[in-house]
């Protein structure tokens, strides 16, 4: 465990100081848009008026990790430039940067235990209420009962492997940053801002992880698919608008593979399954997409929850993902997101692996 | 161009009766006439035949045909006959599909009536399968006349001796100072007993005045980029610290070096060399070299005693390792072995006991130019009254090497006779079984008995200096189980002798790395095939000879060496090199360059390129598995010949009864 040092700043005055003390020249942050029309993720530099930058607020408009990678996948930045984000969006930006759509050069990684977010459904923000009561759960190290539902049974809420990790359960977001530093890249701005003074314990959490975990255990539950006619009976109402695959931060291809020429059929191809069947609900393959998502992404998937939020129809995509992924991760032994170093497994052979899989 | 409309020809095999006796092959071939886009079917005894191979040839030209299908066996048994068939009838050899009924049907289907089912089946799907086909040109590269020898040994020397005598140029590496190898410590060779140094020498100057044969002493391989054909290799040649081309080799640095207590290599530790030396007085180049690490000039700023003394003022502390780049076309490795070290065998006493030496020490104490000029004496002068030689040591062995060594027990029959020749002495050779395979071996062996050699079978459980007798004081006690006569034997002796077994050269991992092929299990190159392929690898154009491939004798390593030196020649005598068409290729447009593909390539044939962002396939190195094309998510990757479209309309195909 890392040691955690009271800062003795907020969040905003420790945002000019990194700028002051040219630690960064640049931050990534959910910001309040101008005339306060909303919150998005947005990329700042020195001058701006910092009081306007949020990134605790909970929402997760997209997630950010898409928005790194095209930061950086073609060049690092020139100059360093700070991102906050989610342990989610953390892990997922670890995943694009082991398959090359991510570069950490010239990125400072902060993070903070997370709360979850809201759904953000019809792009709707929590309302004062709403936040007066997630800030007080943040308090106490509860669960808030409105949170996204993948965030309800998240386990994996803690800040591993960020440069500077923020902890904010226990304490809440408007007192003084709680800060620990991992890496060589923290420890040398940790040093660069001379923030090595008083040391404070960290928070209780035992109770809040293990309410996580039974979440899950639910959330598992609910979502279990045993057969085939649960499967057909999940996805019954996606309407194939592919949404889902968009705002996956794994998702990571150009064109989907789903909308190529290959499932652009010739008549024959038609009649031929017509004759087999009587009947074809078009447009064929919504189910082939999902369980082709799957296979190409759950290895890697780490439940940040946004493709539920888009679906139009409300399938619990994220829950079927995230139960599907941890299936899949444990035959593996892998955490997606959680070490650089790990390498994927599909594609890493290993010779006295799955003997359990053979006859 | 694809067709517009298929026209294809169904060519039924009996294949004798390998087929035609469990499937009714005439149903098959009515059946297949009813198929969309089929212009005929028929069957015959032998498709394979000529008269088979011409009735495609003939119909495809009187019939018009433009696709063409064969049932019959595996195409791993006829594809390449059947394809050239349908290209001499004047169309892409791709246009051909085979449907395997004979080892996936007539072979292994009991119920006739199945497996006539099953060929029909096949055939539906060939027939999907080959309208979709597209048509494709094997790619032609030039061959690279150069050759690179790796391992200046028997094998590597003779090898590029071979290759440099057809007029082609050979870059020959070695990693040592000078080329000889393990032969050059040698003195006699079983089971003629020829002098090691009177065969080797003259292969050794040879190889030095050879106009096509660029040596390369002191030197590695670094790096191996390219497939065959065109491979760019890259060396580093150490800095010997003295100019090759002033030297003269006249020694007398080696005479003024002040550093002198360095245990010899060359003797394997029986003697001491100076800091600048060449490890024997016939090595080729006799170029001396100053080693670095013992040097005193090198440890503290001062001394050049050398300096002061060459005449040819050949001496330069200055030179720095070279990076030197060769284009070649082929490469043979030729590493060789070590010995085996018999230090963890504490019960035979090697390095505790004076008097106990390895084999490849006792070859240098027999030879002419090793540490006692060829007498075999005790290290304190004495000529030995019995000697002992102990088979085995570290080879058929579970805790060490599982294999046998193959060549200890002959040699250790030829330091028998040396024994007995130079000194009288009584020598026991304890040994698990003799193995003497092998062109007058076994009558050696035979000769060694009448000699009066002591064979006793039982493997040794100690080396002791506790003797029996008083009067054998100072000599060794060789105990051992006879396993013939029933009883222990406590044997006093004045020498042992460890046959130690081989093992593979230093630094094979990272060769295998670099060059792309892989080692067994006891670090041994994998051949391609242990019977039909012994001196090529799994990657194209890439030959090996000699002990690198496993334990053998000289002659042995010979044959290896111009056989390998054959394949290389056979392989530029080519001269363009047809790259089969069936690889994958990337799409730019969709790939990510995620590497996912390169990651899962075991043939090294995906590279990266930054600029683009994407990843490219090198063709010449692509085998066509499949396997980049199944892990990109993106689909930007296509095996031709196995592109979805194909794929997706012979399973339609099979599966639409």
């Amino acid at each position: 465990m890392e040691k955690i040092y009271d800062s003795q700043m907020n969040v905003h005055d420790f945002i000019k100081a990194m700028f002051e003390k040219n630690i960064v020249s640049g931050l990534g942050a959910l910001t309040q848009l101008p005339d306060n029309k909303g919150i998005s993720y947005s990329l700042l530099s020195d001058g701006f008026d910092f009081q306007k930058c949020m990134p605790f607020y909970p929402v997760m408009p997209a997630n950010a990790a898409i928005a790194v990678s095209k930061l950086t996948r073609e060049t690092s930045p020139s100059s360093p430039i700070a991102v906050f984000l989610r342990p989610c969006e953390l892990r997922a930006l670890i995943e694009l940067t082991k398959i090359k759509q991510a570069r950490l050069d010239n990125l400072i990684l902060i993070s903070f235990d997370c709360s979850g977010v809201f759904p953000f459904k019809d792009g709707k923000y929590p309302t004062e209420d709403t936040l007066k009561r997630y800030d007080q759960s943040i308090k106490e190290a509860k669960i808030n009962d409105t949170i996204r539902q993948v965030c309800k049974g998240c386990e994996n809420y803690q800040p591993e492997g960020a440069d500077i990790a923020i902890s904010i359960i226990g304490r809440g977001v408007h007192e003084s940053l709680a800060l620990s530093f991992a890496t060589e890249k923290g420890k040398s701005i940790q040093e660069k801002m001379g923030l090595t003074a008083s040391e404070i314990q960290p928070s209780t959490i035992e109770q809040l992880t293990s309410d996580k975990k039974r979440n899950k255990q639910e959330l598992f539950k609910n979502t279990q698919i045993s057969n085939l006619d649960e499967l057909l009976d999940v996805f019954d109402t996606c309407i194939a608008c592919r949404a889902c695959s968009y705002v996956c931060p794994i998702c990571y291809c150009k064109n989907c593979y789903f909308d190529s020429q290959t499932f652009q059929y010739y008549p024959e191809n038609y009649a031929q399954r017509l004759n087999k069947k009587n009947t074809l609900r078009l447009p064929l393959d919504r189910i082939f997409f999902h369980m082709g998502r799957l296979s190409h992404m759950g290895s890697s998937c780490v439940a940040c929850g946004m493709c539920s939020d888009v679906c139009p129809v409300d399938i619990p995509v994220s829950e079927m993902f995230k139960a599907g992924g941890q299936n899949i991760q444990g035959v593996f032994n892998y955490q997606p997101g959680q070490n650089l170093d790990e390498p994927m497994p599909l594609v890493t052979y290993q010779e006295k692996e799955l003997h359990e899989m053979e006859d | 161009m694809k067709e517009s409309i298929p026209k294809i020809g169904v060519y039924v095999c009996h294949c004798g009766s390998n087929i035609s006796g469990k499937v009714n092959v005439s149903e098959v071939v009515e059946y297949a006439t009813g198929l969309p886009n089929v212009e005929s079917a028929q069957e015959y005894k032998f498709m394979c035949s000529d008269p088979g191979q011409q009735l495609i040839i003939s119909d495809v030209k009187e019939k018009g045909l433009n696709r063409v299908v064969v049932a019959s066996c595996s195409p791993r048994m006829h594809e390449k006959t059947f394809r050239l068939a349908t290209q001499t009838a004047g169309l892409n050899p791709y246009y051909f599909q085979m449907a395997c009924i004979r080892e996936h049907d007539s072979w292994v289907t009991e119920n006739p009536e199945k497996a006539t089912l099953k060929a029909k089946d096949l055939v539906r799907g060939a027939v999907a399968r080959v309208a979709h086909h597209e048509p494709l040109t094997p790619r032609v590269v030039d061959i690279n006349p150069n050759v690179l020898v790796i391992g200046g040994g028997i094998a590597g020397m003779q090898a590029a001796l071979d290759i440099a005598d057809a007029g082609k140029k050979v870059f020959l590496v070695e990693r040592e100072p000078t080329i000889g190898g393990n032969m050059s410590k040698f003195d006699k060779t079983f089971p003629t007993l020829d002098c090691a140094a009177c065969i080797s020498t003259p292969k050794l100057v040879a190889v030095g005045q050879h106009k096509n044969i660029e040596l390369m002493t002191y030197s590695e391989l670094i790096d191996l980029k390219g497939f065959v054909g065109n491979f760019t290799a890259t060396i580093k040649k150490k800095a010997r610290y003295v100019d090759a081309s002033k030297c003269t080799g006249c020694g007398i640095c080696s005479e003024k070096c002040p550093s002198k207590k360095i245990l010899s290599e060359f003797d394997h530790q029986l003697t001491y060399r100076t800091a600048i030396y060449t490890p024997f007085p016939q090595a080729v180049p006799n170029t001396r070299v100053i080693d670095k690490e013992h040097c005193l000039y090198f440890k503290k700023g001062k001394c050049k005693a050398c300096e002061k003394f060459c005449e040819a003022d050949a001496i330069d502390f200055n030179q720095k390792d070279e990076i030197i780049d060769v284009e070649i076309g082929s490469v043979i490795i030729a590493t060789g072995f070590k010995t085996f070290d018999p230090t963890p065998l504490t019960q035979y006493g090697f390095g505790r006991f004076k008097e106990v030496y390895t084999s490849i020490q006792f070859e240098r104490v027999n030879n002419a130019t090793g540490p006692t000029s060829g007498e075999i004496t005790t290290k304190d002068g004495r000529k030995p009254e019995s000697v002992a030689i102990i088979h085995c040591v570290g080879s058929r062995d579970q805790n060490h090497n599982k294999y046998c060594s193959r060549v200890c027990c002959m040699y250790s029959m030829k330091f028998a006779h040396l024994v007995k020749e130079k000194t009288g002495a009584e020598v026991y050779e304890f040994y698990i079984d003799i193995r003497s395979p092998g062109k007058g071996y076994e009558e050696f062996y035979n000769r060694l008995q009448e000699e009066g050699t002591h064979f006793i079978r039982g493997k040794v459980s100690e080396v002791t200096d506790i003797v029996d007798d008083p009067s054998d004081q100072g000599k060794l006690t060789v105990v051992a189980e006879d396993t013939l006569a029933r009883k222990v034997r406590r044997i006093p002796v004045d020498m042992v002798v460890l046959s130690v077994g081989l093992e593979p050269s230093e630094g094979m991992q990272d060769i295998a790395r670099m060059v792309g092929f892989s080692l067994d299990s006891d670090g041994w190159i994998n051949e391609l095939h242990p019977k039909l392929g012994p001196l090529a690898t799994a990657s194209d154009g890439i030959f090996i000879a000699g002990c690198c491939q496993g334990p053998k004798d000289i002659p042995d390593t010979v044959a290896q060496a111009q056989g390998a030196a054959g394949s290389a020649l056979s392989l530029i005598s080519r001269e363009k090199l047809a790259i089969e068409a069936t690889v994958s290729v990337i799409n730019p447009n969709r790939c990510m360059g995620c590497l996912q593909c390169e990651n899962v390539c075991v043939y090294g044939a995906i590279s990266y390129n930054p600029a683009l962002n994407v990843c490219e396939v090198n063709e010449a190195l692509c085998k066509g598995c499949g396997n980049c094309a199944s892990t990109c998510p993106n689909k930007a990757i296509t095996v031709k010949h196995f592109n979805n479209d194909e794929i997706m309309w012979e399973m339609e195909g099979i599966l639409s009864n």
